[in-house]
């Protein structure tokens, strides 16, 4: 097998001629290339690796990234294996190579192999002392070892470095890289196992290779150690002093037996045990802070960090709290059993109201919400045109943070920057002018809530069908029944409203931020489709979007898969690219350079379309009625499938084929987008909320008319 | 019995709304229009404590456990210490 041996290297001229010298003396019947990669680095490690005769590419500084770059130099080289070093880590003798790549086996799915690092003489007794013990856990024997299940009981079987280590390109064609700011060989091993690779460890296989830093800077590659293997495996460090005192004991006295085994003199002894009391120590500390990186204020993260960013990469999966089963209903009671709370009077100045507060009953949110996200649009057009709001989270369940201060910092972060405040007790409740009801849940406690001249129902979804026959579908549909005038979010909506359950129901149209979903200086690919995936939420068929991506790889092995939209990496069989929650930003960057869109909607059509539209990307939805109603059924701007994977496979297929049918897709899709702004879907809503205001003060006074004339009839 | 053109019309008051009427429909305008302001402002404000409760709820902090404990003139001491710095390090309000 040809293989070709990645050196990423960053001012490494200290160490990269020995490194150079040691491959070249590898014993191996492969061919071999080395690749440096190197980002700007200023100590001259650039010229003694074209001196050398290495492969050179050379990227700034602000391009790098451990996963990143390792990705960029597995696609710009050729070998069937890929062997990844850092710049100060010396492989140990001549057969390094040979032992590394011997257990890659692709019929065996072992996929990827990593060896010991040893420590350089003159390394700290316990960082040497560590390093010894912990690789020689992985193989007591000093056999080759396979692990196929992670078990992050030591010897960890998650472990996997890329100071020493390699991968076939199948796997890594497969898997890729995170671009995750650290750890990202963890990620790979973890992610590569998932999707049933094999691990390898070769014991033979060492490189000389040792840290060795003042303190500070040891504690804080600690603290990005634990925060990149709380983002990666969601292994958080405990803070139980007895648990760290009993730790940091047991490793103190290991040194100690270590030192002793040393020859040193008695007063280098005692010194090197206080440092390393201080240094376990530390690094319990640093551990602990490290895993709650998310926690702590970005500032003092950075000031922690040896990377210097604030930001986690992925969203730490142990702070998504796992809802409870089912959440509890006991507020369906309040429109069962109780009178609705009476709105307040009308007045003849209702609807001319220069400003209006407008209340929000919400559901419980989380971050890539797009229903939420139109909630929050609106309310903030709403409060740049003077109105106010107010946010109220109905979460029977408390499944979100349950706490207002921190929800209203992710609604600020995450959605729109509010001046609204985020209420979670409805016992603060002050009234509204306008109060709506936003998800079909929200519509029973809007019932008990009085001091509002107008309740209305914010409508984006036909709600019933996110349930099969249950309570659940009975309790959403009677929300449609309960008397609010609806504003909803399509005219097929509307008018399934108005014919199914005789609503009173107007429509708006979902506008688009043509601000930033707009043509970009991005070059667009021919072999890229992106689809938005969001297991969580089952409307969007998901799955379905899925066995056509896996048939359309099937079918063209070259494409690329892009998928986005959710906090947890889909279990696929097909190799993809996957983003997560991203922000708008990089979203317009990435239906730039895509070549399709995939989105499937099965209970009103989303935002996300007209989104691609903005941004020239031809898209792909199926053929539902409201999909039908907002893009029409001739399919001038948008293709439709059939609701069936082999059909969304064929559309994507052909539209891959044809260059040209993009094109005028992209051409007269722009153009529908172009008027459709969220200002403009503000107006919609706003203008009905003013009419049905009106229709308020128009009923008593008509009533009062019809009193009083018949008054004045019985007075005559 | 009234004919049909009187029972159409709409009694003069509510017409065409003059003199005191009028008077108390501005006043009505008026109350509606401050009570809306009170809502905002009320709404603003808890935006407001939330961006200040945002860490100590974030860590989950009672500061009046803190405060009523063993530790509170410890706390206190660091409280002004921290109080005083943000007051004269400099770009700090």
């Amino acid at each position: 097998m040809s293989v070709t041996i990645v050196v990423p290297v960053k001012d490494g001229a200290r160490w990269l001629p020995e490194l150079l010298a040691a491959l070249d003396r590898q014993e191996i019947d492969s061919e071999v290339e080395i690749l440096v990669v190197d980002s700007g680095s200023a100590d001259g490690s650039a010229t003694i690796a074209r001196k050398h005769g290495a492969r050179l590419i050379e990227i700034s500084p602000a391009d790098f990234g451990h996963g990143r770059t390792r990705n960029l130099a597995a696609e710009r080289s050729s070998g069937e294996v890929i062997v990844f070093l850092t710049h100060d880590a010396v492989p140990e003798g001549d057969r390094w190579l040979a032992e590394l790549v011997r257990p890659l086996d692709a019929s065996a799915r072992v996929g990827m192999s990593f060896g010991p690092h040893l420590p350089r003489s003159g390394t700290s007794p316990m960082i040497a002392r560590e390093l010894v013990e912990f690789f020689a856990g992985f193989s007591p024997r000093g056999e080759t070892r396979i692990d196929e299940a992670i078990d992050d009981a030591p010897p960890r079987s998650g472990f996997f470095s890329n100071v020493n280590s390699a991968v076939l390109r199948t796997c890594w064609e497969e898997v890729r890289f995170r671009d995750v700011p650290y750890s990202e060989d963890q990620a790979f091993a973890r992610d590569a196992m998932a999707a049933g690779w094999r691990k390898a460890y070769a014991p033979r296989a060492a490189v000389v290779h040792a840290h060795d830093y003042p303190f500070t800077r040891f504690m804080r590659r600690y603290f990005d150690e634990y925060r990149g293997l709380r983002e990666a495996a969601g292994h958080v460090a405990t803070v139980r002093p007895r648990a760290i005192a009993r730790d940091v004991a047991r490793q103190v006295r290991s040194d100690i037996r270590y030192i002793r085994a040393q020859e040193r003199s008695p007063q280098d002894r005692l010194a090197w045990s206080a440092r390393s009391l201080r240094h376990h120590g530390g690094r319990a500390l640093f551990a602990a802070l490290g895993s709650r990186a998310d926690r702590l204020p970005p500032a003092l993260v950075r000031r922690l960090s040896l990377e210097g960013t604030a930001a986690p990469a992925t969203r730490s999966p142990a702070r998504i709290r796992r809802p409870p089963e089912r959440p509890p209903y006991r507020y369906v009671r309040s429109y069962l059993t109780a009178p609705q709370a009476p709105l307040a009077a009308p007045s003849p100045h209702d609807a001319d109201r220069e400003h209006l507060h407008f209340a929000w009953v919400i559901p419980p949110y989380r971050r890539g919400s797009g229903g939420h996200m139109t909630i929050f649009t609106i309310a903030r057009l709403l409060e740049e045109r003077g109105h106010s709001c107010s946010i109220w989270v109905h979460d029977p369940g408390r499944t979100s943070a349950g706490i207002a201060a921190v929800a209203h910092r992710e609604l600020v972060e995450h959605f729109a920057p509010l001046r609204a405040g985020v209420f979670d007790d409805f016992s603060d409740w002050h009234g509204a002018d306008v109060a709506f009801a936003t998800g079909w849940q929200t519509a029973y406690p809007l019932w008990r809530l009085g001091d509002c001249k107008l309740k209305a129902y914010f409508v984006q979804d036909y709600e019933p069908d996110f349930y099969g026959a249950s309570a659940e579908r009975l309790w959403a549909e009677r929300t449609y029944e309960m008397g609010y005038p609806c504003v909803a979010a399509s005219r097929w909506l509307a008018e399934l409203l108005r014919d199914r359950y005789g609503a009173r129901a107007d429509e708006f149209e979902l506008g688009v931020d043509l601000d930033t979903y707009r043509s970009r200086d991005v070059p667009r690919r021919d072999d890229t489709v992106v689809f938005y995936a969001r297991p969580s939420t089952p409307r969007r068929a998901t799955d379905m979007g899925f066995l056509a991506l896996d048939e359309l790889v099937r079918r063209r092995p070259g494409t690329r898969v892009v998928v986005f939209g959710d906090t947890k990496k889909p279990p696929v069989p097909f190799r993809h690219d996957f983003r997560g929650v991203m922000d708008a930003d990089s979203l317009a960057d990435l239906y730039n350079e895509a070549t399709a869109g995939l989105v499937i909607s099965l209970t009103n059509y989303s935002r996300m379309p007209k989104e691609m539209m903005a941004c020239g990307l031809p898209v792909v939805d199926v053929r539902h009625p409201s999909v039908v109603s907002a893009f029409g059924g001739d399919e001038q701007v948008i293709e439709l499938a059939d609701v069936d994977f082999m059909s969304i496979a064929d559309r994507l297929d052909a539209l891959l084929d044809d260059p040209a049918r993009r094109g005028d897709l992209a051409t007269r899709a722009r153009h529908f987008v172009s008027g459709m702004t969220w200002d403009a879907a503000t107006d919609q809503i706003e203008g009905s909320v003013r009419r049905w205001l009106v229709e308020g003060w128009e009923a008593v006074r008509s009533g009062a008319q019809s009193r009083s004339a018949s008054v004045e009839a019985a007075r005559r | 019995m009234p004919d049909a053109s009187e029972q159409t019309q709409p009694p003069a008051e509510l017409a065409e709304p003059t003199g005191e009427l009028a008077a108390t429909r501005a006043a009505l305008a008026s109350a509606e229009r401050q009570l809306a302001e009170l809502r905002a402002a009320r709404s603003a404000e808890m935006a407001r404590l939330e961006r200040q409760a945002y860490w100590v709820e974030r860590w989950g902090i009672d500061l009046d456990a803190l405060m009523t404990g063993p530790w509170r003139p410890v706390l206190r001491a660091a409280a002004q210490v921290l109080r005083l710095l943000a007051r004269i390090l400099p770009g700090r309000r």
